[in-house]
């Protein structure tokens, strides 16, 4: 095991995508905290430091999602999973050993984020508002969000052993799953009673009606789960800092870890490789 | 005798379609083993199983004497250096990345010998160039190194000179023959270009629709691929103490037939046997060669 880590980090090293996702990270902090600034600016708001640090997260999964399909797709189409397995290798230690090579990237990518954030929003925007328990607290939950990430993403390229398909499927499910939490979000926002305008014996009347949106009930708690359990759901939710009970979050995060990797593991040991 | 691997009836079936057929392979050690069989006969699945990238329907093989249900037939690997159908580079990265690579894969304790692999497979002068630029030659030669960065024992090449122009073809030949006899490596090559396998096999083993239909060494082969006279004869004891007072080539085949090897002049050779009052009843010209032995064999022809 302890090869292979040696190994895949030194391929790491010396890979284009890392460094890519590398300058990334460091240039959306850049380029929230511009923008950021430039607001503060303009129009004098007050921007809280701590939802700077909280924003990656909304938009990791797509990243993990690419660097997960890329990174581990040329070990089948460069035929490394092969020689792994050839040189006496352990499917279970190969599986887990890219399992950790992802995670700890696409940790090391929120990392690297947060760094930039701290060393130059904190000097511009002042410290956080919120108690720094607080605020570990939701970063602890997107570090184990990001690893639920990452143990999706490798079951699916571990699993496909074609590079372009790993890609098309990995990213396209990265979307899939941040629209369906959007609009989950969206359902479970509207409010329970609007305000709607009646014409009544010729006067306009504002009346308090129920939302036929809004969602109850069974339907409710469901959307509601599912949200919960989706990392994109969690990583809006705590965003968003919307969470109903945030620290049942990271239970789901650990229970989508569990089932993937063990299932993708047996997978890849039944496996019959090219 | 001291195999390095032995299979024992593999079968690999793909839902209708049999791969191996019950397929019975024996690798001595230091041997140059030479998988012969047309496209599809099941050269390379064979080899997928024996890596451990495939599991056999039935049957079973034994590495290094590790039968393939133990749980140690995964380390045995270790012994092992293989390319199957294409060599494992990462394209993006030099020849010497690649070795690294494979050097920390196998645990290799410092990135000694690097320059001595890179040189061994003439790839010294590469530089910064990335793997997927070379040429197939390179690429092939480069695999072959990688294989070799754990020191094998056993050498594993899939198909090694598919592809490959003339010069590329000698080269991996010339390097498989050194590898064979200075650094003692057993290895198993499949392929099937019989002209080239026949300049460098020891023993051979005829793959067809899965089975290994003949396991054969490469003295053995020669033999039966030599100018061959096939005499029947009445008197067969004169004949072998005429033979080898003489020290004439022969093989007794039954106890009417004789084959006598070599290139003779055949009035003069009959000529010389009736001064010895011995009497051919009736005589056959023959001469073999491998892709005659290998179409007779496949063919359902006996050669034995």
């Amino acid at each position: 095991m302890i090869k292979l880590l040696n190994a895949g980090f030194t391929r790491l090293r010396k890979n284009k995508l890392f460094w890519l996702l590398t300058i990334f990270s460091i240039g959306l902090a850049l380029f929230m905290i511009y923008t950021q600034f430039s607001d503060m600016k303009k129009y004098k708001e007050v921007i809280e430091v701590e939802q700077l640090m909280l924003n990656y997260s909304t938009v990791i999964g797509i990243v993990i999602a690419i660097f997960t399909s890329l990174f581990l797709g040329v070990e089948y189409s460069d035929g490394a999973i092969r020689n792994k397995i050839s040189i006496g290798h352990k499917r279970i230690n190969i599986y887990l050993s890219n399992l950790i090579i992802v995670t700890i990237t696409s940790l090391f990518s929120y990392f690297l984020f947060l760094g930039m954030v701290v060393s130059i929003g904190i000097p511009l925007f002042g410290g956080i508002t919120i108690s720094l328990s607080k605020l570990l607290m939701l970063l602890g939950c997107i570090f184990v969000t990001v690893i639920a990430y990452s143990s999706i993403f490798t079951f699916i390229a571990m699993i496909i052993s074609n590079k372009t398909i790993t890609a098309i499927v990995t990213i396209m499910l990265a979307f899939g799953m941040m629209f369906y939490s959007l609009m989950a979000f969206d359902r479970l926002s509207q409010p329970e009673y609007i305000d709607t305008m009646i014409m009544k014996d010729g006067v306009q009347e504002i009346i308090n009606t129920k939302n036929n949106h809004y969602l109850e009930g069974e339907k409710r708690k469901l959307i509601q789960l599912s949200i919960d359990i989706i990392p994109a759901g969690q990583m809006f939710q705590i965003a968003g800092r919307t969470v109903p009970n945030l620290s049942v979050l990271p239970l789901y995060s650990l229970g989508v870890i569990v089932a993937f990797t063990v299932t993708g593991m047996a997978s890849f040991k039944k496996k019959e490789l090219k | 005798m001291e195999y390095v691997l032995e299979t024992n009836n593999l079968e690999k079936k793909y839902k209708d379609f049999r791969a191996l057929n019950h397929a019975n392979i024996h690798i001595e050690k230091g041997a140059i083993y030479g998988l012969i069989g047309k496209n599809g006969a099941g050269k390379t699945t064979l080899i997928r199983i024996i890596c451990g990238l495939q599991k056999p329907t039935n049957g079973s093989y034994i590495i290094y004497g590790v039968d393939s249900s133990n749980d140690n037939i995964a380390s045995v690997r270790k012994r092992m250096g293989a390319i199957i159908e294409t060599p494992s580079i990462y394209g993006e990265m030099t020849a010497r990345d690649n070795l690294i690579e494979q050097y920390k894969l196998v645990g290799m304790p410092s990135l000694h010998g690097i320059d001595e692999l890179l040189k061994l497979v003439r790839l010294e002068n590469t530089g910064k160039k990335k793997a997927k630029n070379f040429s197939l030659g390179m690429k092939q030669r480069l695999g072959i190194a990688i294989a070799l960065a754990s020191n094998p024992d056993f050498l594993i090449l899939d198909e090694p000179i598919n592809g490959l122009d003339p010069q590329g073809i000698i080269e991996i030949r010339e390097l498989i023959l050194k590898l064979n006899k200075e650094k003692r490596i057993t290895i198993l090559i499949s392929s099937h270009y019989l002209d080239e396998l026949s300049k460098i096999a020891t023993y051979y083993g005829f793959l067809d629709n899965g089975a290994i239909i003949k396991e054969i060494s490469s003295e053995e082969l020669i033999k039966k691929m030599e100018h061959k006279i096939e005499l029947k004869v009445n008197n067969q004891k004169e004949f072998v103490k005429y033979f080898e007072e003489n020290k004439i080539s022969y093989e007794v085949v039954d106890s009417k037939t004789i084959n006598v090897y070599g290139k003779y002049n055949l009035s003069k050779f009959i000529n010389e046997l009736s001064k010895k009052n011995l009497i051919v009843d009736e005589l056959h010209e023959q001469e073999e060669s491998l892709e005659n032995y290998y179409m007779n064999l496949i063919g359902g022809g006996n050669n034995d």
